[in-house]
């Protein structure tokens, strides 16, 4: 039965070509050139030609190494005390500017440090901030991802009960996907401001005035914390959704027999439900991690990765870098390395998520 | 589960909408502030927020914010031009996809499972790597002065 149509090479590519050529023009060029670049010392405006660097870019902004540092000592071999009785260190920019004893660590700057018995270990990097950005866009994705996910599934077996009036509240639990979320986080930078915010009041009128105002946004320990909870707050309805569709594809005959058998709610759940939410919930955690490591766009309008770095992540460093500082290359390398790690997280949650 | 009685399933009905109505609040609540404070003048707004009237339209309310906006920006232009992208996107997207989906699916050509893996692939790529290189390209094209 096979017709000329459908055999021919021709019409087969004719067909995909417009597609699939935008795709490779605007989607897989470009990342090669990513790769590429990311290799040079290329500069959006630079009157040196561009060079061939290697993978120096890579270098400057993954090494790391951890620094040892032993109290310093009298005379007489005692440790050397302040009057709180905390030992003294060598200050760390002695090992990393001009001491040719520790070639190693020149130019890295501090990161962090803890304390093994009187040993201070010292972590020092070269690019701190891209470390920092590293860490933030983990911690997002490792608090977001889940927490987001099991909302919106706690929402999504809300809002499949049927009741008079349903549908007004799965609009409104969708409402603030519609909202863009540059307006969101312009919005939120109101709510969480520090003087007569309206998160602060409301706390403050919830506790009976116990609540102290905070400045959400301009402290390092609740910044990240306060782009979280927007962020799950903007997203959350969305995958509440594609839960939702889930949850509908299972078949009502499985309740009606799991009724039948006397099971519990938490027993329907676990063997009924949950079991037919698989492909939902290994797509639901891939598109929340992918989007979770693209965090932008709320750093941009919000805190521009302040207080004190608090809040960079890796696509701000790569945009800052690549538009801001036009360092093309140093930008390409970020870009690059978020792509390394979206891959091998996906492959890992693949993995973990297969069909055994 | 006969111990339910008429009165007990009122009172899990109004449960249910409760936490309903509950959530509902959560997710309305900055929405609702947001509408509300464009109808007000700045200093009113600030005011507002230490009380219910941050959520309600009372006080000084106009359209004046609007106004001023149109005056300000050529708000009717960035309409416009979202407009055209949206537009733009929508149609072309289905007018390709489908075709290029239909040449997968029912069409036989050599290549075509190469194709596919490589689109497939493509998913995985973070708009952001490849925005640097974009933006290379795209200022490099002449014809960028092209207007709509």
């Amino acid at each position: 039965m096979a017709s000329k149509l459908t055999t021919s090479n021709r019409a087969g590519w004719g067909f995909a070509l417009p597609g699939f050529g935008l795709i490779m023009l605007f989607i897989v060029i470009p990342f090669f050139f990513a790769f590429y670049l990311s290799l040079t010392n290329q500069r959006l405006i630079s009157p040196n030609p561009t060079e061939f660097v290697g993978l120096s870019n890579y270098d400057r902004l993954l090494s790391i190494s951890v620094l040892s540092i032993e109290p310093e000592m009298d005379d007489a071999g005692q440790v050397v005390r302040d009057n709180t009785g905390e030992a003294q260190y060598p200050r760390v920019r002695t090992f990393t500017r001009n001491n040719p004893d520790y070639p190693q660590y020149a130019g890295m700057r501090e990161w962090f440090r803890w304390h093994w018995g009187e040993t201070a270990k010292v972590v020092v990097a070269t690019d701190v901030v891209f470390w920092k950005s590293l860490r933030n866009t983990l911690m997002f994705v490792l608090v977001v991802a889940p927490v987001q996910g099991g909302l919106a599934l706690c929402l999504a077996l809300l809002i499949n009960q049927r009741l008079r009036g349903i549908n007004f509240y799965r609009a409104i639990y969708f409402m603030p996907v519609v909202v863009s979320i540059v307006v969101v986080s312009l919005l939120f930078r109101f709510i969480y401001d520090g003087n007569d915010g309206l998160l602060n009041n409301i706390l403050g009128f919830l506790s009976f005035g116990f609540f102290e105002g905070r400045d959400w946004l301009g402290s390092e320990n609740t910044a990240l914390g306060a782009i979280m909870g927007m962020s799950i707050w903007q997203a959350v309805g969305f995958h509440m959704v594609i839960w939702l569709s889930g949850l509908q594809t299972i078949s009502p005959t499985l309740y009606e027999a799991s009724s039948i058998e006397g099971a519990s709610k938490w027993q329907t759940f676990r063997y009924v439900t949950w079991p037919g939410l698989r492909n939902t919930a290994v797509l639901v955690l891939i598109v929340i991690t992918m989007q979770a490591f693209a965090l932008f766009a709320q750093i941009d309008v919000m805190t521009r990765g302040g207080p004190l770095d608090s809040t960079t992540t890796i696509v701000f460093q790569a945009v800052e870098r690549g538009y801001g500082k036009q360092d093309i290359s140093g930008g390409s390398a970020i870009s690059v390395i978020l792509f390394v790690l979206v891959l091998t997280i996906s492959l890992i949650q693949r993995f973990l998520t297969r069909e055994r | 589960m006969a111990s339910i009685n008429a009165d007990n399933r009122g009172l899990r009905l109004a449960v249910r909408y409760l936490v309903l109505t509950l959530i509902a609040i959560i997710f309305i609540f900055p929405l609702v502030f947001m509408v509300m404070s464009s109808l007000k003048p700045d200093l009113q707004l600030l005011r507002d927020t230490s009380s219910i009237r941050a959520f309600l339209p009372v006080g000084d309310i106009s359209f004046d914010n609007y106004a001023s906006a149109f005056d300000r920006v050529p708000v009717m232009k960035f309409m416009f031009n979202s407009l055209v992208v949206t537009g733009t996107t929508v149609i072309m997207s289905l007018l390709l996809c489908s075709l290029a989906a239909f040449s997968f699916v029912f069409l036989n050509w050599s290549g075509r499972n190469v194709a596919l893996s490589i689109i497939i692939a493509t998913l995985i790529i973070p708009f952001e790597t490849i925005a640097i290189p974009l933006l290379l390209f795209v200022s490099s094209c002449h014809g960028s002065e092209w207007k709509v």
